[in-house]
Parts: structure tokens; C-alpha cells; sequence
């Protein structure tokens, strides 16, 4: 029995880690790694700490803490960091020593961990995805105005004419974003002649024009056996991931093992050390030197404290209206009929056209995902006023009156923040007049 | 990659048309010295920037503007006769009456008028570009309809298209002009043009007369030749070069100048210096090369030379260690033209040898701006129009510190006595509008003179 569960044990491992190297992880360790893990042992928690490390870094590539070194001790930092910020909460972890010589079983609990809470392996999968089509993100963009004045130290740095060499620069930026504009105008243009060039050429009736990879595909065959190589490839890589999550349950009835070898040495030895520990544990999570973490929770506290505020207003709000609608009630009741046929259909029909209401705002308010990436397809428009939009589908001009909105809001944030803006040129004619 | 050149006024449509005649022989001259696939990718690159391809083959992506009919008609009919190009047959528009030498008349009577039909003709030019590399309008700053209504078409392109980049091209008239409101034009003309465009690059007709009689020994100047000559340096700007560390032809010409060169709000005026520049028979007997060509435009620009002879060779850049606020003393002392920022572009044979290390050099440049953005140099080993090698530099100086400053103190005398301003108030343009061009001029000149 022992003996049956260890060869399905190592089945579910052998998965796991050929899916990784399907993935591209450089540092997949052995199935026998895992193993001894579970019991804690030292000598496999370099491979997993560099494995977390591998795992982690191309989903957060833009973190200033990620380095492309092969010092361990970076690297621990980096995933202690990663993990402070999605939000895993077991001590222990923090506290493993950065040489990475201890602690195998935390690292397995944290990977499990990671599985199931960041889809991690979805979401590596979704990375490495062939796509074909024309794709653009819902992102708008959007970043609040910066807080703190930058271009300060650039006006002390620059000498005596700082300020001017400060105009020039903004100058060029425009100049750029300009340039960036019309490429992006261009791209749209171009992108529509092919669209519609195409149109009728693809087998799927519902696309009907080809894409420009696909186009690129049918000018060049030698694109076409190389892309064949990469779908095969993508292709061996899905069946992996489908074998692994046959044989997933499999390894969360082991994980469970894991947690309570864990649970039961924590009773005997650990819980001294961690008393001692607790406190100097503070301290390092407040140290934690990862300038998004401790950016990320100062937005946190701001949001925390605007929705307190918000709450108050709309309390207030609320009061305020409750009490003249009450008012208002009270008059009208006066004109109702006290015949109690008639009263039952007057407020089923006050009640209908209050759900319709209802039901209208919760269908207007429904944002598609801005994450994903989307295909761009080119539709004609029909007599019909509105196209049956599919599940999973957006139309172009929603989007359009969806980013008027936030313009607009942009617009009344800019006005929020005059000190900001004026203090740029008074600082400008400052300088004129120091210069003259 | 597509520039929209507006036409404006008799001068614009004039030097338009050469500038397009030069265009064209030079994208269709046979190079032997270059590689095929080179020449190739150069002409295409210059065909797809001025000109759309119609049936009738190809058609200059120009808007022609003038409210007399004369002279629209004869560019038209020049540039057919030429057999490689032509302008398109819906891309003019002009009236019967001119607009009288009178700046008011044409900012604040005719450009209004005529907005709807000027612009629905720029908007199909427009149209026909993949994308817009921005708008060249071309004028005269003495006249009546350039100046008048080519500022209140700028304005016009900008409001309508607030992202693109716009560059004017203005004519500077004669110092001993013929029209008498010239200096009033001229100041009402930049002030405004200040506001709406990105970039004013300035020829003056002084300038160009000299290089016609002194250079190019013709005896007859007309106009024609003037014309040629000032064609032959815009060509040599805004011909396919490629800027530094980028191996394609520069796809954002407007763009890629605007940078480097007019980033700054106040410092919008550009001069343009060539060379070599003379007679087609001097040439077939003239060996240039590079080092010596890059030494004479330095010290053009160092002495503020307009040409090539009589560069005062006396004039030295200052030395190092000047504070900058006694180096505007010492400069104006010796006569020494600061620059904010030079472009060079290098067109010719073994292009890549040249050093323009010269050019890089602190002392001729201002204090705030670093040499390295100051100084931008592009490069093609295309030669162009008849010259082996062939300079140009564009530059943002105190090149026209003093012209400006003549200009605008004779206007100022002539508003002092308020001559010949009731004929701009009979249109619209009042007092306050004169005092705020005159204020706008004033800030500009001092901002050039403490560079």
C-alpha cells in the first residue's frame, strides 16, 4: 500500500516537473527533491528557493528587487518580497535564513500555496500562449498624478539655468508623445486596410478576415513550418498540463500530509524559537525594503481612509434624502386609494418598474476585464442598431464612451490638483528673473 | 510618412513649386556610385513623402492657396510641363482679388471666409496619407495673402489637428523692400505665427540675392533663380537621411527636426546655411571635401556668415571658464553667434568619414543645454541635386537677432506716428493687437540676446 502510494506520489510529481520544463523554468529540481522536502530536509532547499525564484520572476518582471544574478541570497529576497505581497501570512517563512540553507517544507507549503492562490501555473501557461491573432488589452491606463515634486532637484541640479533646460525637456517629451501618436494612428489605419483587404478569406465564418501574423503566414512558408514547430510544441505542452491536472488531487492529499508533519514538529521545537522570533519578525516586515510593497500599502491606507470618508458622506446623504422622501411619502399617501384591490395593483406595478430600474444600472455598470488580451475583429455594422455582442465580447465604441468617462474624470482630477500644476511656471519666471 | 505642403500667397506657390522640381529630379537621378537597393529605398522613401501615386502618375500632395488666380495657374501649368509630376487638379483655390499688401485684410476678411473650402482641401490631402508627418506651409512675411492669410491657416491646421507637427516657411523681404508695410506685416506675421506653429524656418531674400550674384556669378537675377536657390536648401532638409544610430530612412523627418531643435517654447526661429553652393559650370570643376566644407559652416555659424566668402575669420568661439553671465557681454563683443541647437545634415560621398566633432565643441552653445542634445547630425550617402557633397545646417540661433531687431524697430517708428495703421483697423486689427505682436517680438528678442 506504502509502496503503491509512493509510485503515485512520484507519477504526480513527475508530472508536475515535466510540465514546468515544458513551461521554460530553468531550475525544475527532481521529484526526489520534493520528497525529502516534506520531512524538512537541508539539502534540497537551494533547488527550491531557486525554483520559487524562476517561477516568480517572469510574472513580476518589472520589480525593481528582481536581479538577474545568480547570488542566492537576492534571490530569497526577491521571493520572501513576492510572497509579502500577494499575501502570505506564515511567518516561518520570513524568518528562513537567506543562504538558503533550511526550510524546504515551508517552501513546499508556499508553493502549494502560490498554485492555488495566484493560478500560477495558468498563469505561466497564458504567458507562454501562441496567439495569432490582431490582440490589444482593455487597459486604459491611467496612473494618478505623481505625488512630489521631481522636477525640483532637477532645477537645483541643472545650474544656473535649470529651469530652462527643464522647458526643453518637457518640449521633447511632447515632441515624442506626439511622434508616438501618429505611429499609433498609422498602425490603426494599416491595420484596418488589412482587415479589410482580407475580408472572406478566413475559414471561420464569425472572423471572416485574416489577422496580420496570418497574412505575414501566407507570404513566407518558411514562417509556416516554423510555426507549425511552435504549435506542436504548445500542443505537447497543453497535454502536460492536462496530465497534471488529472493527477492534481493526487497532490493536494499529499500536501495535506505535509501540512500535518509540519503542524506536529511546529507543537514541539518551533514554538520557543518563534516567541524570541515574533518580535524581531516585526520588524523585519516593516524593513521590507521592496519599494512597490511599502508604495502598495500606503495606496492601500489612502484607500482605506477615502472609503471611510465615503461611507460618512453617503450616510449623511442617505439621512438627508430618507427624510424628505419620508416627507414626501406622507403627502402622497394622502391621494392612494384605500380600496385594497386597487392598492395591490398600483404597487406591483411601483414594484416592476423599480426592478427594471435596478436591473438596468447593474447591466450599465458591467466593466469587460481589462487585463486580458482581446482580438481585434472588424465587423460591418448591419441595419440593426446593435449587434448581438457574444459573451466574452466587447464593441470598439462601448470602449470609446468608456474612456470619454474617465477623461472626463481626469479632467476634474486635474483641477483638484492646481497647486501642482501652478507651481511649475512661477518656479519657470522665478529663474527668468534671476537670470536677467 | 507624409508631409502636406500648404502653398500660400504668390511667393509660397512660387518656391513651392521649385522645391517639388527639385524633389523630383533628385529622387529620380540615377546615382552611380550608390548601391541599387540604397538608391532604391531613398527614392521610394522621398516619392511616399511628397507625392501620392494617381492613375495619371504622381501627384504632389500640395495645397495650393492664393486669392489671385495668376499665379496659381502658372505653377500649374509648370509643373505639368515638367512631365514627372504634377499638382493635383482639385488641390487648389484661389479668387479674383488679391488682398492688397494688407495683413488685416488677409487674417481677418479673407481667411475667414475662405476657412470651409481651404481646409475641406487640406483634410483630402490628409486623407490620402497613410500617415501624417505634418504640415509645411510656405509664405512670404511683406505681402497680404502669405502673411495674412497664411497665419490665420496655421492657426486653422493647429486647432484642427492639435497633434501634428507644423513648420512655416517664411520668406524675409528685402531690406529695401517695395511694399512700405512690410516691417508691420512682418512683426503682426511672427508674433502670431509664434503662437500656432512648432517651428519658423526664416530665408531672407537679402541673403539668397547675394549668393545668386556672388556665388552663382548670374548676372540677371529674377526672381526665378532666388527661388531656385532657396528650393535647392529646403530640398537638401527635407530629402530622406538617416539619423544617427538608425539604419532606415528617417520615417518622421518634421518630427525628428522639432526635437532637436525647438523643444523650447521661446526659441522657435531657424536659419538654414548650405554649401557648396555654386554654378553648374564652377561645379564640374570643383573637388570638395568634407573636412574642409565642415570647417566653413563652423565658422559661418560662429561669425554669422550668410555664405560662403567673406567669412570673418577673426571670430573665435570664447574660451572655456567664462561664468555665463559675462560671456553675454564677451560674445556681443566679439561678435560671436551662440547657438542653442545646430542639426547638421551631410549628404554625399564617403559620408560616414566625416567628423563633426567641431560641432560637439561646449563654447558654442549655451550654458543650460548640453553640446550632446544641442548638436544632431544626419547622414546619406545620396548625393544631392548635382553636388558631390553638400551641407546644410540648420540652426537655432542669434542669426536673425539683428534682422529681427531692424525689422521690428522700423515698424515701431512707423506706428509711432500710427502711419498706415487705419487701413488695419478698417479690417479688425486694432491698436492693442499691433502693442501685443510688438510685446510677443520684444520677449522673443530678448530671449535670444541673453542666450
Amino acid at each position: 500500500m506504502q509502496r503503491e502510494a509512493n509510485v503515485k506520489l512520484k507519477e504526480v510529481i513527475s508530472s508536475l516537473c515535466k510540465l514546468l520544463a515544458g513551461l521554460g523554468v530553468e531550475a525544475v529540481p527532481s521529484p526526489e527533491t520534493f520528497r525529502r522536502g516534506k520531512f524538512n530536509r537541508r539539502d534540497g532547499t537551494a533547488d527550491l528557493w531557486k525554483l520559487l525564484y524562476s517561477l516568480l520572476k517572469p510574472l513580476h518582471q518589472d520589480c525593481p528587487c528582481a536581479s538577474n544574478k545568480a547570488n542566492l541570497a537576492l534571490q530569497v529576497d526577491f521571493v520572501k518580497s513576492v510572497l509579502l505581497h500577494y499575501g502570505y501570512g506564515v511567518r516561518e517563512l520570513y524568518q528562513l535564513p537567506a543562504d538558503g540553507s533550511e526550510g524546504s517544507r515551508e517552501l513546499l507549503l508556499a508553493l502549494s500555496w502560490l498554485f492555488h492562490r495566484i493560478n500560477l501555473l495558468e498563469q505561466l501557461l497564458n504567458k507562454t500562449r501562441l496567439s495569432l491573432g490582431d490582440e490589444t488589452t482593455l487597459c486604459v491606463g491611467g496612473t494618478p498624478l505623481v505625488e512630489g515634486s521631481l522636477g525640483l532637484s532637477a532645477v537645483q541640479g541643472g545650474g544656473g539655468g535649470g529651469a530652462r533646460y527643464l522647458e526643453w525637456l518637457q518640449g521633447q517629451l511632447r515632441f515624442h508623445w506626439r511622434a508616438l501618436h501618429a505611429a499609433q494612428e498609422e498602425k490603426a489605419t494599416l491595420l484596418y486596410k488589412i482587415h479589410t483587404y482580407t475580408k472572406g478569406c478566413h475559414s471561420n465564418p464569425s472572423i471572416s478576415h485574416l489577422s496580420v501574423a496570418e497574412t505575414s503566414l501566407i507570404k513566407s512558408p518558411r514562417q509556416q513550418s516554423r510555426m507549425l514547430m511552435l504549435l506542436e510544441c504548445e500542443i505537447t505542452l497543453l497535454e502536460s498540463y492536462l496530465e497534471w491536472k488529472r493527477l492534481e488531487p493526487l497532490y493536494w492529499h499529499w500536501m495535506e500530509s505535509v501540512l500535518d508533519a509540519k503542524l506536529a514538529d511546529d507543537s514541539q521545537e518551533v514554538l520557543i524559537a518563534n516567541t524570541i522570533a515574533m518580535a524581531s519578525g516585526f520588524k523585519r516586515k516593516d524593513k521590507d525594503s521592496c519599494q512597490r510593497n511599502q508604495s502598495m500599502k500606503r495606496e492601500m491606507d489612502r484607500l482605506g481612509k477615502e472609503l471611510l470618508e465615503l461611507k460618512w458622506g453617503l450616510q449623511g446623504e442617505a439621512s438627508a434624502k430618507r427624510t424628505s422622501w419620508c416627507k414626501w411619502v406622507e403627502y402622497k399617501e394622502q391621494d392612494i386609494p384605500l380600496d385594497p384591490q386597487e392598492f395591490g395593483a398600483i404597487a406591483l406595478k411601483l414594484h416592476d418598474r423599480v426592478g427594471q430600474k435596478l436591473s438596468a444600472l447593474r447591466c450599465n455598470n458591467v466593466k469587460p476585464a481589462t487585463n486580458t488580451a482581446y482580438r481585434l475583429l472588424l465587423r460591418e455594422t448591419t441595419k440593426q442598431k446593435t449587434l448581438p455582442v457574444h459573451a466574452g465580447e466587447t464593441e470598439a465604441s462601448q470602449m470609446m464612451l468608456g474612456v470619454d468617462n474617465e477623461e472626463q474624470l481626469f479632467h476634474y482630477q486635474c483641477v483638484l490638483h492646481p497647486l501642482l500644476l501652478r507651481s511649475i511656471p512661477r518656479l519657470g519666471a522665478e529663474q527668468h528673473a534671476l537670470l536677467k | 510618412m507624409s508631409i502636406v505642403t500648404v502653398q500660400l500667397g504668390q511667393c509660397g506657390n512660387q518656391i513651392g513649386q521649385e522645391l517639388f522640381n527639385v524633389i523630383s529630379n533628385d529622387s529620380h537621378s540615377l546615382r552611380g556610385q550608390c548601391p541599387k537597393t540604397e538608391s532604391e529605398a531613398y527614392s521610394i522613401c522621398s516619392q511616399e513623402r511628397f507625392f501620392s501615386e494617381g492613375q495619371n502618375g504622381a501627384s504632389a500632395r500640395a495645397v495650393l492657396v492664393d486669392m489671385e488666380p495668376k499665379v496659381i495657374s502658372h505653377t500649374i501649368s509648370t509643373a505639368a510641363k515638367s512631365g514627372r509630376w504634377k499638382y493635383g487638379d482639385q488641390s487648389s483655390f484661389c479668387q479674383k482679388q488679391g488682398s492688397g499688401n494688407n495683413w488685416a485684410n488677409g487674417f481677418c476678411v479673407h481667411g475667414p471666409r475662405h476657412e470651409e473650402d481651404i481646409m475641406d482641401l487640406v483634410r483630402r490631402e490628409v486623407e490620402k496619407c497613410d500617415r501624417l508627418g505634418g504640415f509645411f506651409n510656405m509664405m512670404s512675411m511683406a505681402g497680404g495673402t502669405g502673411s495674412g492669410m497664411g497665419t490665420y491657416i496655421t492657426q486653422c491646421l493647429r486647432d484642427t489637428y492639435p497633434h501634428s507637427f507644423i513648420l512655416n516657411q517664411v520668406t524675409w523681404p528685402y531690406g529695401t523692400g517695395e511694399v512700405i508695410v512690410q516691417n508691420y506685416n512682418s512683426v503682426l506675421t511672427l508674433s502670431h505665427l509664434y503662437q500656432s506653429s512648432d517651428a519658423i524656418l526664416v530665408h531672407e531674400n537679402d541673403t539668397v540675392h547675394k549668393i545668386c550674384a556672388q556665388l552663382m556669378n548670374i548676372k540677371q537675377i529674377s526672381f526665378k533663380d532666388v527661388n531656385k536657390v532657396i528650393a535647392h536648401q529646403l530640398g537638401s532638409v527635407l530629402q530622406p537621411a538617416y539619423t544617427e544610430g538608425v539604419s532606415e530612412y528617417n520615417r518622421n523627418p518634421l518630427g525628428d527636426l522639432m526635437k532637436s531643435m525647438v523643444c523650447h517654447p521661446e526659441y522657435k526661429l531657424l536659419g538654414l546655411r548650405n554649401i557648396p553652393q555654386m554654378s553648374e559650370t564652377s561645379l564640374a570643376y570643383s573637388v570638395f571635401t568634407w573636412p574642409g566644407l565642415l570647417k566653413h559652416l563652423r565658422q559661418m555659424l560662429i561669425a554669422n556668415a550668410k555664405m560662403e566668402e567673406g567669412i570673418d575669420w577673426q571670430v573665435r568661439p570664447p574660451a572655456g571658464g567664462l561664468p555665463p553671465a559675462e560671456k553675454g557681454t564677451h560674445n556681443k563683443q566679439l561678435r560671436f553667434n551662440t547657438s542653442l541647437a545646430n542639426l547638421l545634415i551631410l549628404r554625399g560621398k564617403d559620408v560616414q568619414s566625416a567628423d563633426t566633432g567641431g560641432f560637439m565643441d561646449p563654447a558654442l552653445y549655451t550654458s543650460w543645454l548640453p553640446p550632446g542634445v544641442a548638436s544632431s547630425t544626419w547622414r546619406t550617402p545620396m548625393s544631392f541635386n548635382r553636388y558631390e557633397k553638400s551641407a546644410t545646417l540648420v540652426s537655432n540661433s542669434q542669426f536673425l537677432l539683428k534682422p529681427l531687431d531692424g525689422i521690428v524697430g522700423k515698424a515701431w517708428n512707423m506706428f509711432a506716428s500710427r502711419a498706415y495703421v487705419h487701413q488695419y483697423t478698417q479690417f479688425g486689427i486694432s491698436e492693442e493687437d499691433f502693442l501685443d505682436s510688438f510685446t510677443a517680438l520684444e520677449q522673443i528678442i530678448a530671449s535670444y540676446t541673453h542666450l
